[in-house]
């Protein structure tokens, strides 16, 4: 990097805002989508909106590609740096700037971690509800970029949902204040667009969300099942049924098996092929009904055991198995490929025993524990990235598991982004027109492709005829 | 406007035809369904085709058990709400006009309705669409799947347009499970602070309120009565131990909740009904609807009465606490006291969306109030972007878009 560049950007970010030595630039080299590398030109760590305005300003003046991240932990390469860019990083954005418990909604920086404003909310008895499994890690800003969700997504659906308002810093490095809760949007819902942008239409600096009193009441359910599929179709009943508890996941015996192994042991019973981990929450009567209407269901698809965590406790351990379930998998090899596509719930049975077959047929292990009353499926593969050719085997079996999920009406990916991973499928998923539509607004945001390119939109699918930057800027 | 050349394809095909034909021409295209939200959006300067999706109509795909349904815009929104209840299924919002408001139009109208506490608003229903664009593409925007992340959600952009990005030919939207049992509480209180204070009751210790309301009933020359109505709705047992809990955290509130086919059963359905209709705009007085944050709604509704009451205007209000929603119903509007009403509520801290003005006062008006959004320049961009002839109407939202 031109030494003048990191002096204007120190002049504006200070010196610990501007990391230019290797050894301190390598840990941001990827995020969990571990076998993408790429070493950053420079890691630029603003500590508000007005900071990193001016670091995109600089940025801006010199044609510099910038790839935001927030904490890292991203499974499609969202925050892999690119060739020749710098990574501006939230990690000293980390002030919740105000908590409105009477409007119930807070202002963070997007630096602020998940699990963070989840416990300052809790204070005032209100939680904000998308919980990513990554929750302790992840930030506000990173889950906006990537429209995040969690096992608690199936009653609370995903970020978009919960997100008010916004300030960001668009790719010139102009600040766009959104940040006024709007009951509707005059003019054009930017925020709802921005959400799930993957980091291509600028920094979110500053973000306002919604949040949620706390149900006087959470029960959880555990059903045990001797096979996968039976677990997979009665979730299918419950949808059908129309029954509204808040979580409903799927847990298959590798999954449990590595849970169990590891401090995160959870009392998962090991003799089940798969275990489904239901939750409800609300008055003790919407609780009782809700259960009450459920176990039936499980047990005519043949739930062997359905009980209810016996205390809070068993409950919180029941969680941070779920939720420790693919750290728990290092167990089984060093690498994990999370792979995440969505299918009408329907057909989860069906397709899961495809996402298994076309893993077996590869010679690949496949653990399965997923979203499951979304259709959100995550077929994990174990790996060591190596060891190439097995590397290359797990990427054709994502591949093909996309495949099949396209071919039933599913989608891509239901919360982990299209990134670096996807962007090959992207084609597949969306007509030439389609993804048309989606370049003219990526341009009209960044009309110079400045803003993490390489991602979310395969740039042989922009016509060029309508986006040409005027500054000669497009790549 | 009256010499526009009205247009009703049959299928999206021949939609695609009618756009590329008014683009070649030159000609300026208006989308329209039935017509019943035209006065939620400015009046456009110039329109040459209406595009109406009046026989652009049929579901495309239900199946009950996904809880999805996908429809042409210009299906009726009563026949979906029947055709899912069928099925167990509540299609969101809940309108006080279903039966003249298509698919596309509550859409590109981004109406929310009277069950919005419980569900939220309209764009958290909508999963996708396809849109026909200015350039006589088809584009689908977003999915028929419950969770979806894959590629950018411009659905969100088209949601609430009114059709100044594009024709929204088809949409999806995501259902939820019909409530069992509904109930209705109705009380009528002597001050509006002690409509404030009942409806806060209600909302502490209601999860299940699907509306709560405090609404004015005042004559001119007279204060009060205020009427708070709350409507509670889901599992019976669950909707039984919350009214237990209402009768005893907000005890002066009677609750109607019978048994199904029963005479109180008919009353909370006949109570139900009169709050949806509420929500209707224009149907009588224009509305002046006015949002801001749920604490800052009595200054608000304080600010709005006493301007009203300056310019000699009869005004009904309907407020709904927890939203930070308050509509005004007007009577006696000339332009300046359009005005000051917009200027006492923007002291408030209030945005204004006048609905269901006469053509005569729309006209030459911003019925989104003077001030422009946030990202204004950025929104000419995506629009010019999507639409870079102009082929649909401009100047029908906020700011000229
Ligand atoms: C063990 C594990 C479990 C996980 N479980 C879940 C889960 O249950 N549900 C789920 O949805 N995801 C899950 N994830 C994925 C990941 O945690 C989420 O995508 C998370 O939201 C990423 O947050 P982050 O702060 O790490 O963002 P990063 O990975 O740093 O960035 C994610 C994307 O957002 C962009 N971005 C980051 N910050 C900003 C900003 N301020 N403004 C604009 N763009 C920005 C980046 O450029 C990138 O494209 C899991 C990941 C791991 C490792």
């Amino acid at each position: 990097m031109d030494a003048r560049v990191v002096e204007e950007l120190r002049a504006v970010l200070g010196r610990d805002g501007v990391l230019a030595e290797r050894a301190r630039r390598t840990p941001y080299e990827a995020d969990g989508l571990a076998f993408a590398r790429c070493l950053p030109e420079l890691v630029l760590l603003p500590r508000d909106t007005r900071e990193t305005a001016a670091a995109l300003r600089v940025l801006a003046a010199h044609g510099i590609p910038v790839v935001p991240r927030g904490a890292g932990t991203g499974l499609s390469g969202g925050a892999t740096p690119v060739e020749g860019g710098v990574v501006i990083g939230t990690a000293r954005m980390r002030r919740i700037l105000a908590l409105d418990a009477d409007n119930r909604l807070a202002r963070v920086q997007a630096g602020v971690v998940n699990a963070d404003l989840g416990r300052a909310a809790a204070r005032h008895g209100l939680f904000y509800a998308p919980d990513p499994s990554s929750q302790k890690a992840c930030t506000i800003g990173g889950n906006v970029g990537e429209n995040s969700s969690g096992p608690h997504g199936f009653r609370h659906g995903s970020t978009t949902r919960h997100v008010l308002g916004l300030v960001l810093v668009t790719p010139e490095g102009d600040v766009l204040d959104l940040s006024r809760p709007e009951h509707d949007p005059h003019g054009y819902d930017l925020v709802g667009l921005f959400v799930g942008s993957e980091g291509l239409l600028g920094i979110a600096t500053e973000i306002t969300v919604a949040l949620l009193p706390l149900p006087p009441l959470v029960e959880t359910m555990l059903a045990l099942f001797r096979d996968l599929d039976s677990a997979c179709d009665a979730v299918s009943d419950l949808v059908a049924a129309r029954l509204e508890p808040t979580a409903i996941e799927v847990l298959d015996q590798l999954t449990i098996e590595a849970v169990e192994a590891s401090v995160l042991a959870a009392g998962y019973p090991k003799d089940a092929a798969a275990v489904l981990l239901l939750e409800s929450e609300g008055s003790e009567a919407e609780v009782a009904s809700t259960l009450g209407a459920i176990e039936p269901l499980l047990r005519a698809r043949g739930a062997f055991e359905v009980r209810r965590a016996r205390d809070e406790l068993e409950r919180a351990r029941l969680w941070a198995g779920r939720k420790g379930a693919y750290g728990a998998m290092g167990r089984v090899a060093p690498d994990l490929y999370v792979c995440d596509a969505v299918v009408p719930r329907t057909r989860l049975a069906e397709i899961v025993r495809v996402t298994i077959a076309i893993c077996q047929a590869r010679g690949l292990r496949v653990a399965n524990v997923f979203h499951a009353g979304d259709g959100n499926l995550h077929p994990n593969i174990p790996y060591d990235r190596r060891d190439a050719g097995q590397l290359a085997r797990v990427l054709e079996a994502g591949d093909a598991i996309l495949d099949a999920v396209l071919a039933v009406g599913g989608s891509l990916t239901g919360e982990h982004g299209v990134g670096l991973e996807k962007i090959g499928a992207m084609g597949r998923a969306f007509s030439p027109d389609d993804l048309d539509a989606q370049c003219r607004v990526r341009d009209a945001w960044d009309p110079a492709r400045r803003m993490n390119p390489g991602k979310l939109l395969p740039v042989h699918a922009c016509r060029e005829t309508h986006t040409r930057d005027p500054r000669g800027g497009a790549r | 406007m009256s010499t526009a050349t009205v247009r009703a394809p049959h299928s999206i095909e021949a939609a695609v035809a009618c756009v590329r034909e008014a683009a070649r021409d030159g000609a300026v295209i208006l989308p329209t369904g039935c017509g019943s939200k035209r006065s939620w959006a400015n009046a456009a300067p110039r329109v040459d085709v209406e595009l109406s999706t009046r026989a652009l109509t049929g579901v495309v795909a239900y199946e009950p058990g996904e809880g999805v349904i996908t429809a042409l815009a210009g299906t009726c929104w009563a026949e979906l709400q029947e055709l899912v209840a069928r099925h167990g299924h509540h299609l969101s919002p809940w309108i006080p006009d279903p039966a003249s408001a298509t698919v596309g139009g509550v859409v590109a109208a981004g109406q929310s309705g009277a069950d919005r506490l419980r569900y939220g608003p309209l764009r958290h229903h909508v999963l996708g669409m396809r849109v026909v664009t200015g350039a006589g593409q088809v584009v689908q925007c977003g999915g028929r799947l419950v969770k979806n992340v894959t590629g950018f959600d411009l659905h969100r952009l088209h949601t609430g347009a009114h059709g100044t990005l594009g024709l929204v030919a088809e949409v999806s939207l995501r259902l939820h499970a019909a409530p069992e049992v509904r109930a209705a509480g109705l009380a009528f209180v002597p001050t509006r602070q002690a409509g404030w204070q009942l409806a806060g009751e209600i909302l502490r210790a209601s999860r299940l309120a699907w509306t709560v309301m405090v609404h004015d009933l005042v004559r001119p020359g007279q204060s009060g009565p205020w009427l708070v109505a709350a409507l509670v709705a889901g599992p019976a047992p669950a909707v039984r131990a919350e009214l237990a809990a209402l009768r005893r955290d907000a005890p002066q509130l009677p609750w109607l909740c019978g048994a199904p086919q029963t005479e109180e059963e008919r009353r909370a359905h006949d109570v139900w009904s009169g709050i949806v209709a509420l929500e209707r705009p224009g149907a009588t007085w224009p509305t002046l609807r006015a949002t801001t944050l749920p604490t800052a709604l009595p200054a608000a509704c304080d600010a709005l009465d006493a301007a009203a009451r300056a310019q000699g205007l009869e005004v009904k209000l309907v407020a709904q606490p927890a939203l930070g929603v308050v509509d005004a119903w007007i009577r006696g509007l000339g332009p300046d006291s359009l005005a000051s009403l917009e200027v006492a509520l923007a002291s408030a801290g209030a945005r204004v969306h006048w609905r269901g003005l006469p053509d005569e006062l729309r006209r030459g008006q911003d019925i989104f109030g003077k001030a422009e959004p946030a990202g204004l320049a950025l929104m000419r961009r995506l629009r010019d972007a999507l639409d870079p002839r102009g082929t649909f109407a401009r100047g029908r939202l906020a700011g000229g878009l």
